[in-house]
């Protein structure tokens, strides 16, 4: 081999990579050739400290612990939808049932159990929310990875309503994103999914069990809002969001 | 079959879970930003979750950098796209200033760490496809073989851009060694 070619195989002779007639062709060189030894041990002392330069980032402990905590969500939350959803949409109807079926809702009374029951696991849950950040460029793309769609996730913190987070959560068998707001001491949870995968009344506006429940549309999704806001508030809360997401905030 | 998913979830936490630094650190240095790269790995690890039944023993932390660098050129691929990669730029200038701003300060304590920010911003601007084969090879010490398999290319392309990372590396150190004397 010539001069050449042996130079062009250091770096894998450093790394060890050669194979065994190779190396040796290598080794013999590097006794006769003095640049090429010293190319070498250059390349040894530069490559030292790339490695002791501890520039290496290290695992976000939060990230650490969000991974974790989502590798055990959806099957627990499946598991507790099971157990839970049909005690809780018991109980709710059952408080509340006669009142629902009394008035002309447009809507079967379970998908509001459902969101009502959703939205009360949530506050009762330790981890109500999956993906923790005020910025729509971590949340978006966090449930477009778990999601087989892109919900809009306006940012409203200039409008007073801060975007704590989101979390993926069922309504039925359905996979829906769940968007979750704070304002003033009241936190509001938004879910949001594709046109037409759930029937909603888009302009339902209802109550349930201290909950205030409204509709949204936004483009090609669906979204209700519910909260213990005042209904006043909930529908201008639901107003902006609505503005923002058409505009194409988030 | 809900117990056969929780079992086979802490199988793969077994698994992959060990190499999330690893994971991370791929991340981070590909994508050039904490956000950007902590998205990726939870992708990429609900994305291995997924494909885990594909996984057939051998090397995981290998398995899971794969899957994870694959997220992380998805993710690029898609930013371009939308035309959202001005973050780099914006966060290279701010690292080159501060590093203008400590090499002018003489104190020799200060020597090894703007050594340490040097080295971390000429890997940070080698170009994506060398970025990554160095460090896969300098911080997670794998194979070439190893390396091919998880950038989809023949090990001479890993041969010659650990080279030419290398190469460029070296001015930089050789340029900085110069100016500190």
């Amino acid at each position: 081999m010539t001069h050449d070619e042996i130079r062009s195989l250091l770096d894998a002779y450093l790394d060890d990579e050669l194979d065994l007639a190779t190396g040796l062709a290598v080794g013999a060189h590097l006794q006769d050739c003095q640049q090429c030894s010293a190319w070498l041990a250059e390349r040894r002392s530069m490559l030292g400290q790339v490695r002791s330069a501890a520039i290496s980032y290290p695992l976000p402990a939060e990230l650490s612990a969000r991974i974790r905590a989502q590798l055990r969500a959806p099957q627990q939350r499946q598991h507790r939808q099971v157990q839970w959803f049909g005690a809780l949409a018991a109980g709710v109807l059952a408080a509340i049932g006669g009142f629902l079926l009394g008035h002309s809702w447009p809507q079967a009374p379970d998908l509001r159990a459902e969101l009502v029951g959703a939205s009360v696991r949530a506050l009762l849950s330790t981890h109500p929310i999956d993906v923790l950040s005020s910025d729509h460029h971590t949340v978006k793309p966090w449930l477009s990875s778990q999601l087989p769609f892109s919900p809009p996730v306006p940012e409203l913190a200039d409008q007073g309503d801060a975007l704590l987070g989101a979390r993926v959560d069922y309504l039925g068998s359905t996979r829906v994103a769940a968007l979750v707001y704070q304002h003033g001491h009241h936190q509001i949870n938004v879910y949001v999914w594709p046109l037409g995968a759930i029937d909603i009344d888009p302009h339902l506006n209802t109550q349930a069990d201290g909950y205030h429940l409204m509709a949204a549309q936004a483009g090609a999704f669906s979204a209700v809002m519910v909260s213990d806001l005042s209904s006043a508030e909930l529908a201008a809360f639901r107003d902006r969001w609505k503005a923002t997401a058409a505009a194409g905030g988030g | 079959m809900a117990l056969g998913d929780a079992a086979r979830t802490r199988r793969f936490e077994a698994v992959a879970l060990p190499h999330l630094s690893a994971a991370y650190n791929l991340a981070r240095w590909i994508c050039r930003n904490e956000a950007d790269a902590a998205d990726v790995v939870q992708e990429a690890v609900m994305r291995a979750l997924q494909y885990f039944d594909s996984y057939r023993g051998g090397d995981a932390r290998a398995w899971l950098l794969q899957i994870v660098r694959n997220s992380a050129h998805t993710w690029i691929a898609r930013n371009r796209f939308a035309g959202q990669v001005a973050l780099e730029d914006s966060e290279l200038d701010s690292s080159e200033a501060d590093a203008s701003v400590i090499s002018e300060d003489p104190m020799r304590a200060v020597a090894t760490q703007i050594e340490a920010e040097g080295l971390r911003l000429a890997i940070t601007r080698l170009p994506l496809e060398q970025r990554e084969v160095l460090i896969l090879r300098e911080f997670e010490d794998l194979s070439y073989r190893q390396i091919a398999d998880i950038i989809g290319s023949p090990i001479g392309t890993v041969m010659s851009r650990l080279s030419r990372a290398r190469d460029q590396l070296a001015v930089i150190v050789r340029g900085e060694q110069r100016g500190a004397v």
